[in-house]
């Protein structure tokens, strides 16, 4: 390794957001680890890239620092937030082994590469630091763009190829072949009408005087509920309510329970005439 | 690592092309800007921002009124300008709900996100040249890097967070739903808006803002300046294009479609949460209409003519402030003009419009540029000859492609019409019972089939119906 | 068109001028040509060039209460029950208008006309009857049904309020003020005159003795006051 020219220790703004940033990244990343909840710890790691990014940027690697944050916490990370949000991470995948000899081969290899890894990074030999202001003479994205463009072509073609083949077998793995051919509307309608079922449509829920709610159901002439009228949902989930809570109240009903009970001698008389019925209007 | 750097001659081996034009570098002299200076100026844009938010809801709110023959709000105060001020009342005031279901940190985080990301971009806006604050001169800039503009990109990345944590924290489907079709929204023209800036940052020859806006101060014969609108025309029409779909403005607000979805992600808000989602929403608005300013419009650079008046009197200093808020505002004019004409389109035909037809259209066109830019540069060959020959190949492919698109559509439209033919003339009792003709369909004339009927005879009471020879469309007339 | 009834025009069937398949008159789009890629792009235009012309169009905006205009001459406003030109009522308490009514808007409690107390010519009058505003829907079918005419409607319409109790209605709310040359019910009818005289409008204002009757009684009823 070649000696590095003197270096200093940064100070003021710079290392006030070395601090701050530090406490950020680290704190993202610890919580990535003991979230309790999948988006939580999805968003503790966009946390940390975008702590990363500021950092890059406070160095003077500002492009870097902006595509860190732009691709990695803006669409990386973001691929992460939607497919926790849709589908969820469930605790209960099978440890099943679906391809033999798997975890003996995943070790090997794994233990080669870190060989190989160890070995070659131990064995590079960087060029002498020039300082920033020197690599950066044509401003901080014709250098990095010299970079890539001009020494390091190969291995940028090599890790494009790479992402696109990464890609495309993305799309394989996800395609479904369609085995019957489409149903148009003509077809669905046609076979609907023939079913003959609840053609005209289900029931509508019940319209009670002080409630008209989708979770009531509607009464059938006899009286009784008609299951078909709520939503299926709502049954599943148990949150039907019952009719009896908002059906007008007959007012013969409510007098019949509100007489007091008398309990007296044959010879001595309890009706009582004189409440005439008021129909409510 | 001597494999990896194993054509260091690459460099050598390229012809000496001339060197570029402008820097890497910003232009803007932040030299004399100490930092309480810095702190003023974002206190600055900060008002500045937030007068235009109250502006601009009133100024929608009557513009569409007026392009729908009706007055706009004009109740409150004299042409309804108090109009605003109520409705934040009223927002302020509001009860402030939370559903059961919500995810409490992330149910507050997000209006935060959104909002405050929506300011972080104006940091790196060119508001108007050099001027002198409180003594020291400094660009009308808080900041300025040279990978400026990727900077709003970052930031409208990460803004779109905002949105997807809404929908999934309100706990409901449909606030779900509208979430993650709004940051689907948001990413797939993200991608559509930085190729369309490509071709800028090709033409500038930097990402920073002040560089861009400097690149654009050149000029033509008579003084014209060379903005960005005119070459780089179709980057412009499709960042416009990208720039609604950015800021889920119809005719491209699908998923906030009130009628559709409630409310989209910030259904389940209310209040002074819901006052951020609409806060962000127009400050975006603003944002992208800023960048399109900038990027296309020349800037704070004045207008044509007055630009070379008084020797560029107008074109400095305080004045550039007075010419971008012109500009950004014609943008606003235009999104509100939008609104009011378009209707709104399905998420499909938006996801084909953005990956399928911009995307594509995006990456030859920066294919066409970097093409005009290697010939300015000389890198065909010296000499204005050069460019022009590049420029009518370059033409010659869009005439070709127009007329290859054109032929495949026309052949296309043919074959789904040769599919639907329908017969001239149908029996409408084919199937067993009458069914209207479809449009185009005759029916067949039911006189015709009395005519064409062999008389019955009277006195027909047994042998007549086996020797009866009429077809029953006939008999039934 | 060709007449489908006479025999003697020649069927359609028979033209050789439509072609068997598409052409003008099966083509949807009645045999114009497709537009063009930049036709296409450019459609949009035309709906822009509207909007913008939209601004600077006169508005057409009514601006309510500054400027009211006139409403129909037989709008349906607020009811109105209807006098005699003597001054009583029209209404006989009947309660068509409360069956008539089909969102149940209309509460009537009829009574007898009894020698004393007579409010309307014949045997019965409409003692209590109550509109709630809240539950009408201004159709028009209680005017239809009344049979005495006593029920229009007027050409009011600023009716709103903020509490419920005020919309409701009373028969001293809806009944018409009173003319010049009326006087206040209760008072008997004219002399010699049914109710079938006063249906058919013989009777054209108040006769000497209804005047007198009434003057009586409102002297009557200060000295019980003062008393």
């Amino acid at each position: 390794m070649n000696p590095t020219p003197a270096a200093e220790l940064i100070s003021g703004g710079e290392l006030f957001m070395f601090w701050l940033m530090a406490v950020v990244t680290v704190m993202g990343s610890l919580g990535l680890l003991f979230a309790r909840k999948a988006v939580h710890a999805a968003m503790a790691m966009a946390l940390t890239m975008v702590g990363l990014g500021i950092v890059f940027i406070v160095q003077g690697a500002e492009f870097v620092g902006i595509i860190q944050i732009f691709v990695y916490s803006g669409a990386v990370m973001m691929l992460f937030l939607f497919v926790v949000m849709t589908i969820g991470v469930d605790a209960s995948d099978s440890g099943v082994e679906t391809l033999r000899g798997q975890r003996f081969w995943a070790f090997l290899l794994g233990a080669l590469f870190a060989a190989a890894a160890v070995y070659g990074l131990t064995r590079v030999s960087w060029p002498a630091a020039v300082g920033l202001a020197q690599a950066q003479a044509e401003g901080t994205v014709t250098a990095l763009a010299r970079e890539i463009f001009e020494r390091q072509v190969l291995p940028f073609e090599m890790l494009a190829a790479l992402l696109v083949i990464a890609v495309m077998g993305a799309m394989v793995l996800a395609h479904r072949e369609r085995l019957l051919p489409r149903r148009s509307q003509r077809e669905w309608s046609q076979e609907r009408v023939r079913s003959g079922h609840w053609l005209a449509g289900k029931p509508n829920p019940g319209v009670y005087a002080r409630h008209n709610a989708a979770d009531t159901p509607a009464l059938a002439p006899d009286g009784t509920p008609v299951e078909e009228s709520v939503p299926r949902v709502l049954v599943a989930r148990g949150q039907v309510a019952t009719p009896d809570a908002y059906r007008l109240q007959d007012p013969r009903e409510e007098l019949a329970t509100d007489e007091p009970e008398v309990i007296d001698t044959p010879a001595t008389t309890t009706t009582d005439l004189t409440q005439t019925e008021e129909v409510e209007r | 690592m001597s494999l990896l750097t194993a054509y260091p001659d690459l460099v050598a081996a390229l012809p000496a092309g001339p060197v570029l034009l402008t820097a890497d570098e910003p232009v803007a002299d932040f030299s004399d800007t100490p930092v309480w200076l810095s702190l003023v100026k974002a206190l600055f844009l900060f008002v500045y921002v937030m007068l235009s938010m109250v502006i601009v809801i009133w100024f929608e709110r009557r513009v569409i009124g007026r392009m729908q023959q009706r007055p706009g709000p004009n109740r409150f105060g004299p042409l309804g300008i108090l109009q605003t001020l109520a409705d934040g009342i009223k927002l302020f005031l509001k009860e402030d709900i939370r559903p059961r279901n919500a995810d409490v940190v992330m149910y507050f985080a997000a209006p935060l996100i959104v909002a405050s990301m929506a300011f972080v971009s104006f940091a790196i806006i060119p508001l108007g040249g050099p001027v002198n604050m409180f003594g020291h001169t400094t660009p009308l800039q808080l900041t300025d890097t040279p990978v400026a503009v990727l900077l709003v990109l970052a930031v409208a990345g990460v803004g779109a967070y905002g949105f997807v944590l809404a929908g999934w924290s309100s706990g409901s489907t449909y606030p779900l739903l509208g979430g993650l079709r709004s940051t689907a929204q948001v990413i797939s023209y993200e991608i559509a808006m930085g190729l369309s800036l490509v071709a800028v940052f090709l033409f500038a020859g930097s990402m920073s803002t002040s560089q861009i806006v400097e690149a654009q101060s050149q000029t033509w014969f008579l003084g014209i300046p060379s903005w960005y609108v005119i070459p780089l025309f179709f980057s412009f029409v499709v960042y416009v294009v990208t720039m609604v779909g950015e800021t889920n403005r119809l005719p491209f607000d699908l998923a906030e479609g009130e009628g559709e979805l409630g409310g989209g992600f910030h259904t389940e808000y209310s209040s002074m949460k819901f006052a951020m989602f609409f806060l962000g929403e127009y400050i975006n608005m603003f944002t992208v209409s800023a960048l399109a300013t900038t990027l296309f419009l020349g800037g704070w650079h004045a207008p044509w003519p007055l630009n070379t008046l008084f020797d560029g009197f107008f074109d400095q200093g305080w004045w550039g402030l007075l010419w971008f808020t012109l500009k950004m505002w014609l943008f606003i004019w235009f999104f509100v003009w939008l609104r009011g004409s378009l209707p709104r389109v399905r998420y499909d035909q938006f996801m084909k419009l953005g990956w399928k037809i911009l995307i594509p259209l995006s990456l030859a066109w920066v294919v066409a540029v970097m093409m005009i830019r290697a010939a300015q540069e000389g890198y065909f060959g010296e000499g204005r000859w050069s460019v022009v020959a590049t420029l009518v190949i370059i033409g010659v492919f869009v005439l070709l492609g127009i007329f290859l698109w054109d032929r495949a559509a026309q052949r296309a439209l043919a074959e789904r019409e040769a599919q639907q033919a329908v017969p001239p003339e149908v029996d409408p009792f084919a199937q067993g019972f009458p069914v209207p003709p479809l449009p185009g369909q005759k029916l067949i004339e039911p006189r015709t089939g009395i005519e064409a009927a062999r008389p019955v005879p009277a006195s027909t009471t047994s042998g007549a119906a086996d020797t009866d020879q009429t077809t029953p469309e006939e008999r039934r007339g | 068109m060709a007449d489908q009834t006479d025999p003697t025009t020649p069927s359609r069937r028979e033209s050789a001028d439509a072609p068997a398949t598409g052409g003008p008159r099966t083509d949807p789009r009645g045999g114009k040509k497709e537009p063009g890629i930049v036709e296409q792009m450019f459609a949009p235009v035309a709906g822009f060039g509207v909007t913008f012309a939209t601004m600077f169009r006169k508005v057409a905006t009514t601006e309510y209460p500054e400027v009211k205009r006139p409403t129909a001459r037989r709008f349906h406003g607020r009811h109105q029950l209807n006098r005699y030109p003597d001054g009583l009522e029209k209404c006989i308490g009947c309660e068509l208008c409360a069956w008539a009514c089909p969102a149940d808007a209309i509460y009537v409690e009829a009574a007898d006309n009894i020698p004393g107390a007579r409010y309307s010519p014949g045997e019965r009058y409409g003692r209590v009857y109550q509109i709630n505003y809240l539950r009408c829907i201004f159709c028009g079918l209680c005017i239809e049904a009344c049979p005495t005419r006593a029920l229009t409607m007027t050409n009011e319409f600023e009716l709103a309020d903020s509490a419920r109790a005020p919309l409701i209605y009373e028969r001293h709310q809806l009944l018409a003020p009173l003319g010049p040359d009326m006087v206040a019910p209760p008072f008997p009818m004219a002399e010699g005159m049914s109710e079938r005289d006063y249906y058919r409008g013989q009777v054209t204002g108040p006769t000497q003795e209804q005047k007198d009757y009434v003057a009586q009684r409102d002297a009557r009823t200060a000295e019980e006051g003062t008393a």
